[in-house]
């Protein structure tokens, strides 16, 4: 298996956008990514279009025909929250079947507010999978279990807009304090709204290829792609984790699943949580980015709000988390947030990454993301 | 509304049994397999652990402890209807004797008086009437001893 690396990517700003198409919006990542491998569509020879909120049938195909028709297939992915990787997933395999050598991997998607289809319908009628409260469970427990306060989550949030407001890419790129934090509504206890991510519209591309094509369009600085997995749920599934779940069995000890992915990802890639020099997690809220340090072996369980504090996850820190402000910041569209991760990481190993720039030079870097029910997507990057 | 018949119906067919006497507490029901043993809340066809399609109703213990929980704040999206005015809600987690953890509302919505480890007891709520004015049950978990 030869390596596959990443030629170029590109993005749109996430934030909201009410008067401008989707298409565009995407348009502007794709044409930015092939602009930064130095491509053009027609050498492109496959497409990965991610979307999940946005509801139009058939938009992967739709919108590549504005920009070539070049006979491609293209496929449309959602996989929730973790669609980016599990998009770059597909991409490699592909490559690596000698399918083709040059892939194109997009996404993007359309505020439309709070997930309405979540829990199975009855559910539903209820308001039991209301997701702010399904995060939350999982939040309060971290506090009962490890000591942690609502003020470390309030932490998290702070640091995140403190990467935030150098970051053009971000919705919020304003300081704020733990009081402001705390004094934000109570969304779902013991979250405030300042720990939400919000959805809004945004884009991200990312050219795949491996290394014929590499040497062929002469990539400066390609990354190496060095493991991508995607994982769905193994039962027993983790207890509390965000899903449908209706009843879990606690005498079986079952596993996260950003940890199974995270294990066989390590594997992959030959090597280890220590080796990580800065990552880019999910953190749909502020303790969800503690929590998936954790389930990423970047630390012992219960300690990520502690290093927190000693300012390991800054990005002077030992291992900068969410350079970019993270989701918290940026905002979540859901099809382009894990490929607004990897866009992230790719800039900062490039030294690119401008103001938000992390202290040491970055050789290992990670990419998580995990969506509801059960389903998370590790990518590890080399340069 | 207004036309009560009195009769109690449930929320969702096969997930709960009402009482039938003011002795009878009812319960929750849930599925075993026969293959494998493992128990599962709410009734389902398949088991999740060994795919067995033999699988039996049980009656799932009225009594348990939280596990973990949340207070929502502001009103689910559709096709939840909020009480007008919003009420915050308790979820939470509920540990039965055996190690089953099941996904539950809670009559409680303020969390200084949930706290991890505490006894909860299973109680069943008018969530609204059918079109035959039956009442509708649901089932919900409040701290033992609450009213």
């Amino acid at each position: 298996m030869s390596d596959v690396v990443i030629a170029g990517v590109g993005m749109h700003p996430f934030g909201r956008y009410p008067d401008k198409d989707p298409g565009d919006i995407a348009m502007e990542a794709i044409l930015k990514a092939l602009e930064d491998a130095n491509m053009n569509y027609h050498d492109i020879e496959f497409v990965l279009a991610g979307k999940v909120a946005f509801k139009k049938a058939g938009t992967g195909i739709d919108l590549m025909m504005k920009v070539g028709m070049t006979g491609v297939p293209i496929y449309q992915i959602n996989a929730m929250c973790a669609t980016g990787g599990a998009m770059l997933k597909l991409a490699r395999d592909a490559i690596n079947s000698g399918s083709c050598e040059v892939v194109l991997v997009y996404g993007f998607d359309k505020f439309k507010g709070m997930f309405d289809e979540l829990g199975d319908p009855w559910q539903n009628v209820l308001g039991m999978k209301a997701s702010p409260a399904a995060f939350a469970t999982v939040a309060q427990k971290y506090m009962n279990d490890y000591g942690a306060t609502e003020e470390d989550f309030a932490r998290v949030a702070v640091k995140a807009h403190k990467n935030g407001a150098n970051n053009p890419y971000a919705l919020f790129r304003n300081i704020i304090t733990v009081e402001d934090v705390l004094k934000s509504p109570m969304v779902a206890y013991p979250l405030h709204l300042y720990n939400f991510c919000t959805p809004d519209d945004g884009a991200a591309a990312a050219i795949v290829c491996g290394q014929k094509a590499a040497k062929k369009f002469n990539i400066r600085k390609p990354i190496t792609i060095a493991a991508t997995v995607m994982q769905t749920a193994q039962y027993p599934p983790s207890v509390v984790e965000p899903s449908n779940t209706y009843s879990v069995n606690l005498k079986v000890k079952g596993f996260s699943v950003t940890e199974l992915a995270a294990k066989k990802a390590y594997e992959m890639a030959g090597v280890g949580p220590k080796d990580i020099d800065l990552c880019e997690v999910q953190d749909t809220e502020s303790a969800h980015e503690l929590v998936h340090i954790e389930q990423l072996g970047l630390c012992k369980q219960g300690e990520a709000y502690k290093l927190l504090r000693e300012g390991v996850w800054d990005i002077t820190g030992r291992l900068p988390v969410n350079p970019s402000g993270g989701i918290q910041c940026k905002g979540e569209p859901p099809g382009a947030s894990g490929l607004g991760q990897v866009c992230e990481i790719v800039w900062q190993m490039r030294g690119q990454a401008g103001k938000r720039q992390i202290s040491r030079d970055p050789k290992v870097g990670l990419c998580q993301v995990f969506g509801w029910n059960h389903v998370a997507a590790v990518t590890i990057l080399k340069k | 509304m207004g036309n009560s018949t009195g009769k109690q119906v449930p929320f969702k067919e096969g997930m709960m049994k009402l009482p039938q006497s003011p002795s009878d507490k009812g319960y929750m029901v849930g599925s075993k397999c026969r293959k494998c043993g493992e128990q599962f809340f709410i009734r389902r066809e398949i088991c999740e652990n060994c795919q067995g399609r033999d699988l039996e109703d049980i009656a799932l213990s009225n009594k348990g402890k939280l596990y973990a929980f949340s207070v929502m704040y502001y009103p689910a999206p559709p096709p939840y209807k909020p009480p007008d005015p919003f009420v915050p809600f308790g979820l939470g987690w509920i540990e039965l004797p055996g190690g089953m953890v099941l996904y539950s509302l809670l009559t409680e919505n303020d969390p200084k008086k949930l706290k991890i480890g505490m006894e909860m007891e299973l109680t069943f709520e008018k969530f609204g009437e059918d079109k035959d004015g039956n009442d509708v049950m649901i089932c919900k978990f409040k701290p033992s001893g609450a009213n």
